[in-house]
């Protein structure tokens, strides 16, 4: 489920490039008032937190392992 | 339950305020606007008919709906009549535009064109509309009406921008998070501070626990800030100086993570990063806030662009950035705090 949103998500951002940049058209992230755009920059936050949570989460789990063996 | 509460409170507050700017960011409407006048050539002495589409608007409802032409010295030309197709579209007419109207410059005189109803209050166009001089003398003179009546509506909404349109919600993801990096900063250089000063290890493991973050942050603000220039400036990499100040003080902090990694003594890697970070911090104040300033620049309060001004910031919409750059700097916090505890095992 998560996957497929994120397919549409990319194939809606190469397919926008043709565009002009102000108009309001039926393309993804311009229609309906830039909505999607927002919700763009709302999940590429979403992302970046959690990289930082996946990545502190395997230095610990390394740490824990280190533990383990002592 | 029990373990829930042993969270300390200000992380509550975070998740709390977080939850706030989500909803509020996306539920509270944008105020009506127009999106496109279709046609802006006007004459005097001519009528003039135009099609207007709006945006968040409710006109097959409302059943006083006026549009005006909105001159400089606030004077305002009433329409002669409004015809809705739906509920953001309309067909404004105009009556002969007579004498009165002073165009003096060949150019034309630019008008605003403003729509009101009893049912919405007001929203306009801002220069919508080119009005040229009569080809030939006309004398009908023009009656012109004052801005007292236009009709006005509180609504709690954030304000319509041209070009931004909803995206002027990302003031609350991304503005706010470049904000809550610097809140985080300034925190890390007063451990760094803490550090030189007592020697104490446990404040350079918070210094660079904070700064990570702030880095993370400044790296979300950038990919965010890139993806709304693509949509509303044209490109996700313009040659803004601040775009590209921003992304030599995040390099600048970027050596701060080669420096740590590349010195293996704990003392003179905590004595170095410690001055190191100090110094970033100047370069960052310098680079992304004063450089930007001096010369033009499409981010707001650079070059001539006021930024937070009542134009573009209403009270509504500080109503929910100012409880976002504390719902971020909290989160940021609540990570770095994270970072420094297993900074801390680690080490023993």
């Amino acid at each position: 489920m998560k996957s497929n949103f994120i397919y549409v998500f990319l194939i809606a951002l190469f397919f926008s490039e043709a565009l002009s940049a102000q108009a309001l058209t039926d393309d993804f992230f311009r229609n309906t008032g830039k909505i999607n755009t927002v919700l763009a920059v709302v999940l590429i936050l979403f992302t970046v937190l959690i990289v930082f949570l996946i990545r502190m989460d395997l230095r610990l789990k390394k740490l824990e392992k280190h533990q383990k063996d002592e | 339950m029990n373990q829930l509460l042993k969270i300390e409170w200000w992380k509550w507050m975070a998740i709390l305020l977080m939850l706030y700017v989500l909803v509020a960011g996306f539920l509270i409407p944008l105020k009506p606007g127009i999106i496109e006048v279709f046609n802006s050539d006007a004459r005097v002495a001519e009528p003039f008919t135009t099609e207007v589409r709006t945006y968040n608007t409710r006109l097959g409802q409302a059943d006083d709906i006026r549009a005006w032409l909105w001159l400089p010295g606030d004077r305002l030309i009433m329409s002669k009549s409004v015809s809705v197709i739906n509920d953001t579209y309309l067909k404004a007419e105009f009556d002969t535009l007579g004498n009165g109207i002073d165009v003096q410059s060949r150019n034309g005189l630019m008008a605003s064109l403003m729509i009101d109803n009893s049912l919405e209050g007001h929203y306009f166009f801002r220069n919508a509309i080119n009005i040229k001089s009569a080809e030939m003398a006309y004398m009908r003179p023009q009656v012109f009406y004052g801005l007292d009546e236009i009709k006005t509506r509180k609504q709690l909404a954030f304000p319509f921008q041209h070009i931004l349109y909803e995206t002027s919600r990302n003031t609350y993801f991304h503005v706010a998070i470049w904000m809550a990096m610097f809140a985080l900063l300034i925190l890390s250089c007063y451990y760094s501070i803490r550090y030189l000063i007592s020697k104490k290890f446990e404040f350079d493991i918070k210094a660079s626990s904070v700064t990570t973050v702030a880095i993370v942050f400044g790296i979300a603000g950038l990919l965010t800030g890139s993806m709304w220039a693509k949509y509303t400036w044209g490109a996700f990499w313009t040659n803004d100086i601040k775009l590209n100040m921003t992304a030599i003080a995040l390099l600048v902090y970027l050596a701060y993570w080669i420096l740590r990694s590349s010195v293996s003594d704990p003392d003179t890697r905590a004595r170095l990063s410690s001055v190191f970070n100090l110094f970033a911090f100047a370069m960052l104040m310098v680079l992304v806030m004063v450089i930007p300033r001096l010369t033009d620049s499409l981010h707001p309060g650079n070059g001539g662009n006021p930024a937070f001004s009542s134009y573009d910031m209403d009270n509504t919409m500080r109503m929910v950035f100012y409880p976002a750059i504390v719902a971020y700097f909290l989160i940021g916090l609540w990570m770095a705090q994270l970072r420094s505890r297993l900074e801390l095992i680690s080490r023993d």
